[in-house]
């Protein structure tokens, strides 16, 4: 039976996940779906939600607030709104309900969402902390140990749910800075830590502190993705048919890389890259779909740094050798 | 559209000039009234304040409680009221930042009052400058915000 395709006339990927309500309400308009006086009502709303969520921070306290909190706690709002607009695959719904139960509705059950997605990020954090590697590389621990521990305390649904000011300085494979905000930004760092970290389990720790030793003596105190040197050296180990558990390749093993790919363009370097990829996984046996497909969607920026360290001859940066392992 | 923001903001400034000048009824039996263009400027004068100060105002302001706590002082009459008035507003927003919001509206109204007609007695300058800059240093470093070492004065 063929599945009914759902026609939306908002396409999803138009929409700017970290200005979602702003860009819906742009392209709806756009599609004639929503109106000027729509718009000038959503405005309304807006403001008397802002209101009352203001009015909810002061108390009878006090009969004004900075600027800069009126301006937070109106960005957590269109944030918490925005949150349960998501919730809907076909963008065209989401208007519709915001048409017919207004933003009222919308931000109190966007709050709801939030506060499940709190519960998830908790149970997250733990699997986290479960699966962490041993390894002494402070940012790495920091943000584990004390990093995402400080965001579940200092977070603030009410007036800052787009708030992530955090320690999560350890960089990721999959770059999120910039992509998302408040929980949807915790909840995918985690996510990813966890499939970096079930990656890396797959060898051993004692092999992996030897090739960080060998990227860098400080290794302890760079800022660095443990994750991509690792799956860098399991790409250069199955390149010169090695065992990947070995997690490092001769200086004459790294020059037979470099002659590999010395007069390859960057699609053909893909095209090993991918053809490697597959191995990989079957090799380590990796069931797992989602830790395929993170791998995967990155793969491409690999491919990059690879091209570019052939062509500016710097291959010893990306694939450690042995020699300065010691 | 019959909601406006401007209508709604129109309609908030009606209510406004409106309760002060119920205050009026209040404080003519200590022989203060506010003329219309007092209370015009006032208004004008508290709209410049916010944003000078990069405040917002809700629903009810604070001018009716600082007309209604000083109307009484010994150093306020018909002929200083309005600007003293004026003043107090810029005042009050001043240290409502310089106090990081860790002091309500009724406090801080309170201890100007009491302050201007004590130590300050009547001098704005004085009151503004140095009683509220001590205060708020009490207030910052954890003390009672009218807290006086023993055998110091202000100066």
């Amino acid at each position: 039976m063929n599945e009914i395709e759902v026609i939306s006339k908002i396409k999803r990927e138009k929409l700017d996940e970290r200005n979602y309500f702003k860009t819906l309400i742009e392209v709806a308009y756009e599609e004639q779906m929503i109106s000027e006086d729509d718009i000038v009502n959503l405005q309304m709303q807006i403001l008397q939600l802002l209101d009352e969520i203001v009015y909810k921070y002061n108390g009878v306290d006090s009969s004004s607030i900075r600027k800069e909190i009126m301006e937070d706690i109106s960005n957590s709002n269109i944030y918490t709104i925005s949150i349960y607009l998501k919730l809907f695959k076909n963008p065209d719904e989401a208007i519709k309900s915001i048409k017919e139960q207004g933003l009222e509705i919308a931000y109190q059950e966007g709050r709801k969402k939030i506060d499940k997605m709190l519960n998830i990020i908790r149970l997250m954090y733990i699997k986290v902390k479960q699966n962490k590697l041993n390894i002494e590389n402070d940012t790495y621990n920091d943000t584990i140990i004390g990093g995402i521990q400080g965001f579940l305390k200092v977070y603030n649904p009410d007036f800052k749910a787009q708030d992530m000011k955090i320690t999560a300085d350890y960089p990721l494979y999959n770059n999120l800075i910039g992509k998302l905000d408040g929980v949807e930004f915790i909840k995918e760092y985690l996510n990813s830590l966890y499939l970096e970290n079930l990656f890396c389990k797959k060898f051993s720790e004692e092999k992996i502190k030897y090739l960080l030793y060998g990227y860098s003596h400080n290794f302890k105190e760079l800022i660095i993705n443990i994750f991509e040197i690792v799956l860098l050296e399991v790409i250069a180990c199955k390149l010169v048919k090695r065992d990947i558990q070995d997690l490092s390749i001769s200086t004459a093993e790294l020059n037979e890389i470099y002659l590999m790919f010395e007069d390859k363009d960057k699609t053909e370097i893909e095209n090993i890259i991918n053809e490697i990829y597959k191995e990989i996984c079957n090799e380590l046996i990796l069931d797992n779909e989602e830790l395929q497909k993170y791998i995967k969607k990155n793969l491409n920026s690999l491919v990059e740094i690879i091209t570019n360290a052939v062509k500016q001859n710097t291959l010893d940066k990306v694939f450690i050798t042995q020699k300065f392992i010691i | 559209m019959d909601n406006s923001y401007l209508e709604i903001v129109n309609k908030r400034k009606q209510i406004e000039i409106a309760n002060i000048k119920k205050c009026n009824e209040y404080t003519s039996k200590y022989g203060l009234i506010l003329l219309d263009n007092q209370i015009s400027n006032l208004l004008e004068r508290r709209k410049e304040t916010l944003k000078e100060t990069g405040r917002i105002e809700l629903r009810e302001g604070i001018i009716d409680k600082l007309i209604k706590e000083f109307c009484d002082s010994p150093y306020i009459n018909q002929e200083n009221y309005a600007e003293t008035l004026y003043e107090l507003v810029e005042i009050f927003y001043e240290y409502k930042n310089e106090t990081l919001d860790l002091i309500t509206d009724d406090e801080l109204i309170k201890f100007m009052k009491k302050s201007f007609d004590e130590i300050a007695q009547g001098d704005l300058e004085y009151l503004s400058g140095t009683v509220m800059y001590r205060m708020r240093e009490n207030l910052l470093n954890g003390k009672s915000i009218d807290y006086i070492e023993e055998g110091e004065y202000y100066e």
